[in-house]
């Protein structure tokens, strides 16, 4: 059974997001509200952005991008699959060079970070070999440990911590700057939109309730980390490099002294998800450039080729220019608003040429 | 169309079935004239009850002797059409269906003149009796579990389960074996496609026997070969089997085998055992919550330790560090290499105790878990926390049994990833199993159900145990948790 429910998708959506979020905040910011008001807004942006993916689903039969454009013709399957891959092994590149440079350099520095990459990689590998279904049952119980993560440790911070209500303030040289940046920034961090595009023909549900679930879940799970992680921080949030994981330091209990350990594994585990994810669809996508291509090849690929350019930049010492860039959130525009757009458009001209024809 | 090959002539009939049968030592030939016409009744020694065989069809068949008999009819119609010897009767016209039901403790009668045999049901080999479930102990339900005997099984089903919908299929598996095999299901509520799966496994399989429920596990199991788990549970309880024929499930017994085949099975399951059903559900709920505690601890909490202690020590507390300080300083090796170590002797130990004679075995833990477990620490070659944390392991691996053979790999997985790379190896095994048992969807039925996918209505009877008035408004059935059928 390769359909993937409705709670699943959300879960594999959510738990990419989820990833990101423990990751860092982007802190080219003045202060934490900028970035909450930015949240917002970035979310309204991809209730739209979700619109056409939801419309070419119902509209074509519930066919991903690549397949529709198949419908069109084979040169635009072609560029359809060639965008969509790239895409993918850009977000691959991303998830695999920020994993590997926060965990080198924040968390834990026992680790080479080539056996690092190839250990995370053949995790996700495994994952993005499996069936949608499997994929999305794995992030269900994943993304259920990191809402238990999350409340032990908000619990546990409550009583050592005191909350300082007064970081929520809108003190900025240029809000409105700061407002746009968040808006890109939160943009480029929910490139998991993507997955809507293809996870939906193997969708077994609808399509509007499970984007209307991601993204007002998303919003409300990242405007609450981001105020519990400023109230118990305050501005260091913003500074930090990885908040989530100086809020689970902070966390004590009798039994536990600190939590970030456990932060890493939680970490880890969204990684792999959020990874196995991007190979499995990465892997779609080259199926429509190379339709014999072997599935286990085409997912080991996906892995390999982002994974050798992130540990070449991060050998380079360069990485942090690449993880806080956030110039890339045009490319979640346009893989989920000007390319499917695109095909649809060539898709219905087809189509009406065609009925032109048959009428003639 | 079976072959005739069965002769008028007595003697050569019997030379025949002899040459048939190999010769075979155990074949015992009982020689006779009744009402003038020579008659051999043909047995394999141990396989019927002699004293059956005596009473019910010698005896009546010198008194028949005694009598007379219309000269028209031959002995062996009178016999087969109308005498009422036993209950199971059969013509056999071949020498192969006639060594058939001589290996299943049937008698067959030959006689001069006809060319056919007479087979009569007088099974009465040894077997054992009824004993209570020994792998799976209850306190407070039924003791009894299965046996040696195909139909002594069988019997023990449908004295608990009276329905009419409840069928009993008997197929032969094992190429030369020719195992019974009875295949159980209730008609309205097991899928069509199971039982037809099986069958067809059953037909085909090309075995030459088939003595252990594990031969026929990987042709029945689609992830046999993918995953550390099997979504084919196996159970000695014929009161589980009601409950699981109940739901939906089919079951398959086989002759010699003192278990039954649940198909499909859940992970869940594990964790419960037919006494939460005697219980009131707060303490099955609590007492579920334990055994899954147990799971975890039984798999991973040697890892965790191994993973905390050195390379996440910040953990810990300060006195709880201080303590586990001062006692690894003093041992010789490294963390990861006394664990495994203890966990190999202790899983050396578990073998020898299950290996050696009952009497004996008792004697296995006290000299290894008391006193080599307390030279071991006395001398400094393990520290006694590491101890306290390969016994509360060892203790937690004994609630979930049938899990123990996955555990036990699991574990030692777990404490290498732990040892090589701390949390971080241990995140990345815990998700690439997770992924691994949810990729199980045999018959279309989720292992991991109803967990993942998520259904809410059952997932309480895996919380908590649903109260017999849930149960009496919907009971646990497979389709609704088979995904084929929810689509």
């Amino acid at each position: 059974m390769n359909k993937i429910s409705q709670l699943q998708l959300f879960a594999v959506m959510l738990c990419g997001h989820a990833f990101s979020l423990m990751t860092f905040f982007p802190y080219t910011f003045d202060n934490p509200t900028e970035y909450m008001i930015g949240v917002l807004i970035s979310t309204a942006i991809e209730v739209l952005l979700a619109v056409p993916a939801v419309i070419i689903y119902k509209r074509f039969s519930g066919l991903d991008p690549c397949s529709l454009a198949g419908e069109s013709s084979k040169g635009l399957r072609t560029a359809a699959g060639i965008f969509y891959t790239l895409t993918f092994f850009y977000f691959a590149y991303r998830v695999t060079g920020n994993f590997v440079y926060f965990l080198d350099s924040v968390l834990s520095g026992y680790f080479p970070r080539a056996l690092v990459v190839v250990s995370v990689c053949a995790a996700a590998v495994y994952l993005g070999l499996m069936k949608a279904s499997v994929i999305g049952k794995t992030s269900g119980i994943m993304l259920a440990l990191f809402a238990l993560f999350t409340v032990l440790v908000i619990a546990s911070s409550f009583s050592k911590t005191e909350s300082d209500f007064l970081s929520f303030h809108l003190a900025s040289e240029n809000i409105t700057h700061g407002i746009s940046e968040a808006v890109r920034c939160e943009l480029l961090r929910n490139l998991d939109m993507v997955f809507l595009l293809f996870f939906l023909p193997k969708l077994r549900g609808s399509p509007v309730r499970v984007s209307a679930l991601y993204l007002g879940v998303k919003l409300v799970m990242v405007e609450l980390s981001v105020g519990f992680v400023t109230v118990m921080l305050g501005d260091f949030a913003m500074t930090s490099k990885l908040p989530f994981s100086s809020m689970a330091s902070y966390s004590t209990s009798s039994m536990i002294e600190r939590f970030d350990a456990a932060f890493m594994a939680v970490w880890v585990i969204l990684a792999i998800v959020r990874l196995g994810a991007v190979l499995h669809c990465s892997a779609d996508c080259i199926k429509a450039v190379f339709p014999k291509a072997d599935r286990t090849l085409s997912v080991i690929i996906s892995a390999a080729i982002p994974a050798a350019a992130a540990v070449h930049k991060l050998t380079a010492y360069d990485w942090e220019s690449t993880a806080y860039d956030m110039s890339g959130w045009l490319l979640t525009v346009t893989a989920m608003l000007f390319v499917p757009l695109v095909i649809a458009a060539f898709v219905l001209l087809r189509e009406r040429r065609e009925a032109d024809v048959r009428g003639a | 169309m079976e072959k005739n090959d069965i002769t008028l002539s007595l003697q050569e009939t019997l030379s025949g079935l002899i040459k048939a049968m190999s010769g075979t030592a155990e074949l015992n030939i009982t020689k006779g004239v009744i009402c003038g016409t020579p008659l051999a009744a043909v047995s394999l020694e141990g396989m019927v009850s002699a004293e059956q065989l005596g009473e019910l069809v010698l005896r009546p068949l010198s008194e028949l002797s005694a009598a007379g008999l219309d000269a028209k009819i031959h002995v062996l119609d009178h016999i087969t059409e109308n005498m009422l010897l036993t209950a199971d009767r059969q013509k056999v016209f071949s020498f192969d269906t006639a060594a058939e039901f001589l290996f299943s403790g049937f008698a067959v009668l030959f006689a001069q003149g006809r060319c056919y045999g007479c087979a009569l049901g007088l099974q009465g080999f040894e077997k054992r009796p009824v004993s209570s479930a020994e792998s799976e102990p209850t306190l407070m339900c039924s003791q009894e579990s299965f046996t040696e005997t195909v139909r002594v099984n069988m019997a023990l089903v449908r004295r608990r389960l009276k329905s009419k919908k409840l069928k009993m299929e008997l197929l032969k598996a094992g190429e030369r074996s020719d195992t019974d095999v009875c295949l159980m299901y209730m008609t309205d509520r097991a899928p069509g496609d199971i039982i037809v799966r099986i069958k067809r496994e059953l037909s085909e399989l090309e075995l030459d026997t088939l003595l252990t429920v594990g031969a026929l596990q990987p042709f029945i199991d689609d992830s046999y070969q993918s995953s550390v788990f099997t979504a084919v549970a196996v159970s000695e309880r014929p009161d589980l089997i009601c409950s699981r024929l109940n739901e939906g499930r089919v079951c398959v017994l086989i002759d010699g085998v003192p278990f039954a085949m649940i198909v499909p099975s859940l992970f869940a399951e594990n964790f419960s055992t037919m006494d939460d059903y005697s219980s009131k559900p707060f303490y099955s709920a609590f007492i579920r919550w334990v055994r899954y505690l147990s799971f975890f601890l039984s798999v991973a909490f040697p890892g965790v330790y191994v993973a905390l202690a050195d390379f996440h020590p910040e953990v810990f507390t300060l006195k709880l560090l201080l303590n586990l300080s001062v006692a690894e300083e003093a041992t010789p090796y490294p963390l990861v290499a006394e664990v495994i170590m203890l966990m190999i002797f202790f899983e050396i130990m578990r073998e020898a105790g299950l290996r050696l004679p009952k009497s004996v075995g008792s004697a296995v833990s006290i000299v290894g878990g008391l006193i080599i477990g307390d030279a071991a620490v006395k001398s400094g070659i393990v520290s006694a926390p590491l101890l306290i944390v390969v016994g509360i392991t060892a203790t937690a691996s004994f609630v979930t049994p049938p899990i123990e053979q996955p555990v036990a790999v699991l574990r030692l997985i777990f404490i290498i990833a732990g040892g090589c790379a701390g949390l971080y190896g241990l995140a990345v095994c815990f998700t690439v199993l997770t992924a691994n048992i949810c990729a199980m969807n045999d018959f279309s039925v989720s292992y991991m159900s109803p967990a993942a996918p998520l259904d809410a209505s059952a997932l309480k009877d895996m919380i908590y145990r649903k109260t017999y008035r849930e149960y009496e408004k919907a009971h646990t059935k497979l389709s609704d948790i088979r995904e084929g059928d929810n689509e």
